[in-house]
């Protein structure tokens, strides 16, 4: 893997959010089209949130330096069951005509565009309990490439009582999301935005059945911790997405021992059995090791997902701390003109 | 544009489409000018004022594979497979060869495999009494990112495997995420596209905000009266130049750069001035390198909705100025109908397919010219034509665009 790394990526804002609601975000109401789907409210809240938080929510619109990247897989059950049920039931006239955009997995994506003002580049991305990481991965990717300065991303999903049902786990599904402001350095430095968190590595595969699956992702973790200038060692936590039972929860298991041999394992933070399926175990983890990396308890966290459909992500977000201020310097002594 | 100088190439394509099950069936359906519109067969359209689809009528993937389909397996993800394993054997890619932790897949939808939840929606409302569907087994086989997954346990490929279901651009936001994967050195070949089944809930919505065409589909014609609902799967090889060079592969084109934006404006509506597309088309022109008066081809979106038509072909006015008089434009989607997800992959393969054979595919029933859509559509009849780039248009609910270049190899 030849990685290139153009520039930093930090975390600027975070918000996390619980409920889904139908109680509009605060400042938001501005051009909304039908009604809003409760995982986009409840993402909205989130990303209200996490702008204030980075001290963007001022700009109003954000314009099309920003992109948005929404972890969702399950968003549009209820939407799509609802229409269907209904034309099923009392024909085409008993659907809602603008029910149907909710049905489409990108409506939430779409919404947080259309609240915030954001013209950038505008993505979804469904990978079960790796979404969240992966929207944050695309993310960072877009600035990378320049398709963006800054991004909002994250993920979470609305509790649905249709997919509590149908989930093998106990407790509730959903109900929970956080979002998170993922900026490049120079528009986080030249805004004097303080990094809650840098972006430092982030990888993704697919694990085959029959395949190596655990020395694949040992590898591709490896890879990541290298290219990322990090050791193993200096890694204190692992923020895990993952189903806390079954033969992912073992793959991944497998992996950390692999990674992080020696008598100093980082502590492993499973994710809970009860609300947290899906696109709200990644989020969860996300803002688990941001809390952990604000305090601070921790300097380096990894976070994990490894999706039931074979996905495994990793994110590697690290304590901004004295690398910043070296990027910050740079980046201010470059605005200033001095190279 | 920060990065590496990597270039992607296409070596190989895929395509399940309403005009058959093969590349060559698909291209000379479309220079033939052939309709795949017909009474929807998958579900009951005795209700609604629409009744034409364009449905993959004789797709049967157990003949394709050989093997029964497997039960966790939907409709998407079989067209999926199937389209990706045309485009391997196009490439002429030995799977056992390369290193598969280096071969990633990135599709999108706008559906997945909502055919599945349609059979929840029938037992619920009592349509299916008696056949109890496990909720176990819709959880296991509906959410989006089972269709890559299938792709690459069916392959065995290892590398990063993405979905991203952008509705009807996600062709084209997985064509160009896979592209960044390439050039960010995550992957060294990447199966990108995008795969949808035809639905019975993408029908309905449709029909409910008076997008549906009655009968046929005639995209930038006066009395275009909307989409006509389809179904299939595309998937392009994306290969890395030096690596497609290095094992000796058939390089069709190169994707020379990518633009996506966001309109921030409508959920179902794309604003007015057609700003959002426009801005997608300059900068996927710029990530290439390329003027206006390069570009001598794009596959529209060319929906065949009213707003739409006129939107898109305001912003091709707005991107390319007075050089937009001379470019052949034309929708396919009055062939093959609207594909939603697999759409801008799908097209995306027309466009190199154009490239390579010297050929434009026409836009169909096409009879009135509307004077707000007043540029040239190649009416009716495919056009001999050489070209070097082509564009690949592809816009979505809630205003995401994109565009995506696809040029010769020089």
């Amino acid at each position: 893997m030849t990685e290139s790394q153009p520039q930093q990526v930090y975390i600027t804002g975070m918000g996390v959010a619980g409920g889904g609601e139908q109680a509009s975000a605060p400042g938001t109401k501005r051009g909304l089209q039908g009604r809003l789907e409760p995982t986009a409210e409840l993402l909205a809240r989130c990303t209200a949130v996490a702008l204030a938080r980075a001290g963007l929510a001022a700009a109003g619109r954000l314009g099309p330096r920003f992109g948005v990247a929404a972890g969702v897989t399950l968003a549009a059950v209820d939407s799509i069951l609802e229409l269907d049920c209904a034309a099923l039931r009392f024909g085409l006239s008993g659907v809602r005509p603008l029910a149907f955009p909710n049905t489409v997995l990108n409506a939430t994506a779409g919404r947080l565009a259309i609240m915030f003002g954001i013209t950038g580049p505008n993505a979804t991305l469904a990978s079960a309990e790796g979404s969240a990481l992966d929207a944050m991965i695309y993310a960072r990717d877009m600035i990378w490439q320049g398709r963006a300065v800054g991004f909002v991303a994250g993920g979470g999903s609305a509790r649905s009582s249709r997919v509590e049902s149908a989930a093998a786990e106990e407790g509730t599904s959903g109900g929970l999301a956080a979002m998170f402001v993922l900026e490049g350095e120079k528009s986080a430095c030249l805004r004097g935005a303080v990094p809650l968190a840098e972006v430092a590595g982030a990888a993704m595969a697919f694990l085959p059945s029959g395949g190596k699956k655990a020395e694949i992702a040992g590898t591709l973790l490896e890879n990541l911790l290298r290219q990322a200038h990090v050791r193993a060692a200096d890694i204190s936590h692992v923020a895990s997405a993952t189903a806390p039972s079954g033969p992912q929860a073992e793959i991944e298991r497998e992996v950390i021992e692999r990674a992080f041999p020696g008598p100093f394992a980082p502590v492993l933070l499973r994710r809970n059995r009860g609300r947290e399926l899906f696109d709200t175990a990644g989020s969860l983890a996300a803002s688990r090791a941001l809390f952990l990396l604000a305090r601070p308890l921790a300097r380096n966290v990894l976070l994990s997902a490894f999706s039931s459909f074979g996905h495994a992500s990793f994110v590697l977000l690290c304590h901004p701390g004295a690398r910043r201020a070296r990027v910050y310097e740079r980046v201010a002594r470059a605005a200033a003109g001095g190279e | 544009m920060a990065g590496s100088k990597k270039r992607v190439v296409i070596t190989g394509m895929g395509v399940v489409s309403p005009l058959g099950g093969s590349l060559g069936e698909f291209w000379r359906g479309l220079v033939e000018g052939k309709s795949a519109a017909s009474a929807i067969e998958s579900f009951d359209t005795a209700s609604y004022r629409a009744k034409n689809g364009c449905e993959v009528k004789d797709f049967d993937f157990a003949r394709l594979a050989g093997c029964p389909v497997p039960p966790n397996m939907g409709r998407a993800s079989q067209m999926a497979v199937a389209a990706a394993g045309l485009a391997l054997a196009d490439a002429a890619l030995p799977l056992e060869e390369v290193d598969r932790t280096r071969v990633g897949v990135s599709l999108g939808t706008t559906c997945g495999e909502i055919q599945v939840l349609e059979r929840v929606a029938d037992n619920e409302v009592g349509h299916q009494a008696g056949c109890e569907i496990d909720p176990c087994w819709w959880l296991s086989v509906y959410p989006a990112c089972s269709i890559p997954a299938s792709v690459a346990h069916w392959f065995g490929l290892c590398g990063p495997n993405v979905m991203i279901p952008n509705a009807c651009a996600a062709g084209n936001y997985s064509i160009a995420y896979a592209c960044d994967l390439i050039k960010l050195g995550r992957a060294d070949i990447m199966l990108a596209g995008g795969a949808d089944p035809i639905s019975r809930v993408a029908f309905t919505g449709f029909a409910r905000l008076g997008s549906l065409a009655p009968e046929r589909c005639q995209p930038f014609d006066k009395n275009r009266r909307g989409i006509m609902i389809g179904e299939g799967a595309g998937v392009l090889v994306l290969e890395e130049l030096r690596h497609a060079r290095a094992r000796g592969a058939r390089i069709y084109a190169e994707i020379g750069g990518c633009g996506v934006t966001g309109d921030g404006y409508h959920m179902t509506a794309p604003r007015g001035d057609g700003e959002g597309i426009a801005r997608a088309m300059e900068l996927a022109l710029r990530e290439a390198g390329l003027a206006p008066r390069d570009v001598d081809y794009i596959n529209a979106h060319g929906t065949g909705t009213v707003v739409n038509d006129k939107v898109e072909t305001l912003a091709i006015k707005k991107t390319f100025g007075r050089w937009a008089q001379d470019l052949a434009i034309s929708s396919t989607k009055s062939m093959i109908g609207h594909t939603l997800g697999a759409a801008s992959a799908i097209e995306a393969a027309a466009c190199t397919l154009a490239i390579v054979n010297r050929e434009l595919p026409p836009t169909i029933n096409y009879e009135t010219p509307d004077p707000f859509c007043d540029l040239d559509y190649v009416p009716n009849v495919s056009r001999r034509r050489d070209i070097d780039v082509a564009l690949n248009n592809a816009v979505a609910f809630a205003g995401a665009n994109s565009c995506v270049v696809i040029e010769r190899v020089q």
